[in-house]
């Protein structure tokens, strides 16, 4: 047994070093790990630029890489206020300002403000003119275009101007703020608003509108193909959207044995004719023992009980008596 | 667990020196000995005072001795080398703590000032009704300045099910950081230990809006990883029609057990044949063994191709990792195959024993944490198992025949895995079950066929579609024959032994007795095994004592769940009374100490009346035991005079009741989920006696009758 502890602890050269090395170079590692201390960043723009985080991403893909990559190079290169441009525009241009300068979007900038930034009062108006007719800037030097702007002002107002990330696609300009917050989600389809709806490429104000519509006179959607069959809607639409839909919330069924004429004919489904058989049978045979019974009306099929399934139901076993 | 491989030359004679007790071929077995003795230390003493002082004097001990005594001075150093690893076991544990670290988040947070937190997503687990996103923190966001460079790991949550972030994504997102609380009952499965076992103290929801993309690494490995598996998961799941046997071979093939259903994973649990469905050392094994096959037909090719052969096993089996998700447990097992497919093809005389330290080594060097994880524990285990009694069983037969030899392997490989393994199941998993022996053999083979299916699919799909559907058919038939197969060996219930519970200290001793057996084997010593006579003769002690001290002594342990539910333990046995049934939610509450005491409950109904010899008598609103009597007060009902504990359903209703009317009256015991704050001093003024016990959401009630 002695032995045996003795063998136990007889190592050779070999494994002395190998051991040696492997547990020094995991305790160097542990020792840098613990040691490293957080880098307080003054300019918040500096560490995630406030676009990225207020603004919908961009989602990257193999094909626009680049393209983003190109973007994010030409924000971060005009991110940090310079200093020294700043110093010398106000020696030159801006002589009598004793305003600070500050972070502008040329898109949405207001005239006062401009004034504040040293920009002459007419041509301030001239710039908002300029954007109320629809003129848009995409890059920082686009301020270039607005008439009567001098070379010198140009140039200091260039490193203040910020721009969203996705600023150059023109078919984002009518989204609500709603629809952008929610961009990169699914839609769940019985409760969402018209603005979700409008998140979803290929659907504005006019199809959502219709959607919306289509699902209230429905009383919900009981699955997603059913939103293919609103009015207007083409089917390349719905095609295009479809896999971003979902649906958790299934629609409150009405009581088949005490829905009143109005209520059955201003459903989508049912004809003013089968409400009225609806209604009729219901008067004579004294209420519907289960849904499945309509189906004795003879102007009703089974394809038209599938339809409204969904929608109405039998409360209770008790008969209705009327 | 590994039987697959019982042809692999690791387990024939010229790799496995039975009982091999040759120290000489094993250093990294000898230094993983004190290292995880010194994690063990950290956790269970995290004071590291004591433990400087300790090492520091045996270290200048050993320094003394070496300089005074001149013999065997190699042994002394040697020991020096022990104590050396065990400090750094020591440390590797304390500074992979999260809050050891200057820059951990948890430090640098603050709710008013933070408006976005900034992380890198390290893992994605879904859930029932929930995306899980392991993350490590990386920056806070703030109006006035950020803070980068922050370290530490946390868990978020998001509601329903989120597909727009892959590991490896840079997110920013908003939450509130909470800190799980201790389980509210006594035993109950505790999610803080588990998560800080897996280095993470808080969690926080993050509403889907409140969270966005900052940065995605296009070519990092570990998004790369999740799109491969990703599209693997797609393709399979063209292929394979059925639900279930698609979910069982995305398990098994990719390791995605997300769609698993609850009861399917049940069954699974109760065969005995859980470990096929996570990707682990099973599924490495596998491939392993595939690849040596598939490479192994052209002996006759020159050395370089030999050598070739090694490198091309390695790299397979880490293509199936990754392609799997980068997984820890498949790491791990990577890791350990890759070390004994190098071992195999350039060391032919390495052991198996030290291989497999090694890699235990390294896992445990780089996430100390690892120990104390399950998959960890059993893996090694199992492994370490059937590499030292598998050999030793087979030894023992001398079958010809393919067929005996084939059944009697799987069988064997099974026991052995499980050997040094069953204290573990049994303390994690409240169970065991004997039904292994069946469902080895239908299991493995067909895990196998499954996992050669699967990957037929995937591969074939990108040249034909045509066979790839039909291989699919095929394995949609084998997955739903296991499925079958196994439903019917779970209807023999008696193969089960549940509930079933050690308690630490049984573990423990368990744990070293199994260590004394490979003693007793390998030195073939007398002395050892008295020893482990002895320990199995405490173990027995000790659970007697345990069961006779508390399983017989009365008590009422009133769960904090959804709806009261009150356990009376009464001479040995277990009656329940709830109000209303809460499902899940009942069952993890009560699960724990009920499997403790290996006791089903009687449940009493509004309708019962119960006696047990004189002693007692049990209804549903009251209970007497002995010169005890306790009431359940229900809506103002005529309440029992003798009453000696009082239960009252809710805080509002302690207002109405006179406390007065019940002259024998000790103990009383509210209801309080509300958390209501009215104070309790009023009622003391009632008797000085009387003792108030609340019930809240955050706390259970446990009531000891033979002390009262």
């Amino acid at each position: 047994m002695k032995e045996e502890l003795y063998e136990f602890l007889r190592f050779n050269k070999q494994e002395w070093l190998l051991l040696l090395l492997i547990a020094g170079a995991n305790t160097g590692l542990w020792m840098y790990d613990i040691t490293r201390s957080p880098t307080p960043i003054e300019h918040p723009t500096e560490y995630v630029s406030e676009q990225i985080l207020d603004q919908s991403v961009e989602m990257p893909t193999m094909k626009n890489a680049k393209r983003i990559s190109a973007k994010k190079h030409t924000l971060q290169s005009n991110s940090p206020p310079p200093q020294k441009s700043r110093s010398k525009g106000r020696n030159q241009a801006m002589k009598k300002r004793d305003i600070p300068m500050f972070e502008f979007n040329p898109n949405t900038i207001s005239s006062d403000s401009l004034v504040l930034l040293g920009v002459p009062r007419k041509t301030a108006e001239t710039w908002r003119k300029y954007v109320h007719a629809g003129g848009r800037f995409y890059k920082p030097d686009d301020i270039q275009k607005v008439f009567g702007l001098k070379e010198d002002q140009v140039e200091v107002l260039i490193p203040w101007v910020r721009l969203p990330v996705g600023h150059n696609s023109r078919k984002r300009k009518n989204r609500t703020e709603a629809a952008r917050s929610t961009r990169s989600n699914r839609i769940e389809i019985n409760t969402s608003t018209a603005a979700q709806w409008q998140s979803l490429k290929g659907i504005g104000p006019y199809y959502s509108q219709k959607i919306v519509r289509y699902r209230s006179a429905l009383g919900g959607f009981s699955s997603v193909l059913q939103v293919k069959e609103t009015p207007h809607l083409p089917d390349s639409v719905f095609q295009k959207v479809y896999k971003k839909l979902y649906l958790t919330q299934m629609p409150t069924p009405i009581d088949i044995n005490t829905a009143d004429y109005i209520t059955l004919v201003k459903h989508p489904y049912i004809h003013k004719k089968q409400a009225s058989l609806i209604i009729k049978y219901r008067k004579q045979h004294g209420g519907y023992k289960n849904i499945n019974e309509i189906l004795k009306i003879r102007a009703i099929d089974s394809v038209f009980l599938q339809k409204i399934r969904p929608y109405f139901y039998v409360k209770g076993k008790e008969m209705v008596k009327r | 667990m590994f039987a697959g491989k019982k042809n692999l030359p690791i387990f024939t004679s010229e790799y496995t020196i039975l009982m091999n007790t040759n120290w000489k071929s094993k250093p990294f077995v000898r230094v993983l000995l004190p290292f995880v003795l010194g994690l063990l230390w950290r956790e269970f003493i995290p004071n590291s005072g004591l433990f400087i002082g300790v090492s520091l004097f045996s270290c200048i001990l050993g320094l003394l001795l070496y300089a005074i005594y001149p013999f065997r001075r190699h042994i002394i150093l040697g020991a020096l080398l022990m104590l050396f690893f065990f400090t750094v076991g020591f440390f590797c544990m304390k500074w992979s703590t999260g809050e050891e670290h200057l820059n951990y988040f948890i430090h640098y947070c603050d709710p008013a000032l933070d408006r976005a937190y900034i992380a890198r997503i390290l893992a994605v687990h879904k859930k029932e009704n929930t995306t899980q996103y392991e993350i490590a923190v990386t920056g806070v966001r703030r109006d006035s300045g950020s803070i980068a460079d922050l370290s530490g790991r946390a868990l978020i949550y998001l509601k329903g099910e989120h597909n727009s972030f892959f590991p490896g994504d840079k997110v920013a997102f908003t939450t509130q950081w909470r800190h799980p609380a201790p389980p509210p009952n006594p035993r109950q499965f505790d999610f803080r230990k588990y998560l800080r076992y897996k280095n993470i103290e808080s969690v926080g929801w993050v509403h889907t809006n409140n969270i966005e993309l900052v940065y995605r690494d296009l070519f990092s490995w570990r998004y790369r990883s999740a799109k491969a598996r990703r599209l693997c998961i797609r393709l399979l799941e063209r292929y394979v029609p059925s639900p279930d046997a698609l979910a069982i071979s995305k398990a098994l093939v990719l390791g995605d057990k997300s769609g698993i259903r609850p009861e399917v994973k049940t069954t699974f649990a109760n065969t005995g044949a859980m470990h096929i469905l996570a990707v682990s050392g099973l599924h490495v094994g596998i491939i392993f063994l595939l690849l040596r096959v598939l490479l192994g037909f052209f002996p006759q090719f020159p050395q370089y191709w030999q050598q070739l052969r090694g490198v091309l096993i390695v790299v397979g089996i880490w293509t199936f990792t990754f392609v799997t998700g980068m997984s820890t447990s498949t790491i791990r097992a990577a890791t350990m195959f890759s070390l004994i497919a190098t071992g195999l093809q350039f060391y032919r005389r390495s052991d198996i024993y030290n291989t497999l330290s090694l890699s235990a080594l390294l896992t445990l060097f780089i996430e100390p944490y690892a120990l104390f994880q399950t998959g960890f524990q059993l893996s090694y285990l199992a492994t370490v198992g059937i590499v030292y009694f598998y050999p030793l069983f087979m030894s023992f037969f001398n079958h010809s025949g393919w067929l005996s030899r084939m059944i009697l392997s799987s069988l064997l490989a099974g026991i052995s895995a499980r050997i040094l393994s069953f204290p573990l199941v049994i303390y994690y998993f409240h169970q065991f079950s004997f039904a292994f022996l069946l469902s080895n053999f239908i299991v493995l083979p067909l895990a196998f066929v499954i996992l050669i299916l699967g990957w037929g699919t995937i591969l074939i799909a990108w040249i034909s579609s045509g066979i790839s559907t039909q291989l699919g058919m095929i394995l949609n038939g084998t997955a739903g024959l296991l499925l079958q197969l196994l439903h019917h060996i779970n209807h023999f219930s008696y193969l089960r032994i549940s509930p079933l519970c050690f308690s630490p200290v049984v573990l423990c001793l368990l744990m070293v007795s199994l260590g004394l057996l490979l003693l007793t084997i390998s030195y073939r010593s007398k002395k050892i095994f008295y020893t482990l006579l002895l320990l199995l003769t405490g173990v027995h002690l000790v659970r007697h004592v345990e069961h006779t001290t508390l399983e017989h002594s009365p008590r009422l342990v009133f769960y904090a769940a959804k709806h009261p539910i009150v356990d009376l333990w009464l001479d040995g046995r277990l009656f329940s009374r709830r109000e209303g049934y809460s499902g899940r939610e009942e069952h993890y509450a009560t699960e724990g100490l009920r499997a403790y005491f290996g006791a089903t409950p009687i449940y009493l109904t509004t309708d019962s009346f119960l006696t047990i010899g004189e002693r007692a008598s049990l209804h549903f609103d009251w209970v007497m035991y002995g010169d005890q009597t306790i009431v359940w007060l229900k809506d103002r009902t005529l309440p029992v005079k003798q009453a000696t504990i009082l239960v009252i359903p809710s805080r509002e209703m302690l207002e109405e009741v006179n406390l007065t009317e019940f002259p024998l009256l000790k103990n009383v015991i509210v209801y309080d989920y509300n958390n209501n704050s009215m104070p309790y001093d009023n009622y003391r003024l009632y008797d000085a006696n009387l003792t108030f016990h609340r019930v809240t959401a955050k706390h259970a009630v446990t009531i000891n009758l033979s002390s009262l």
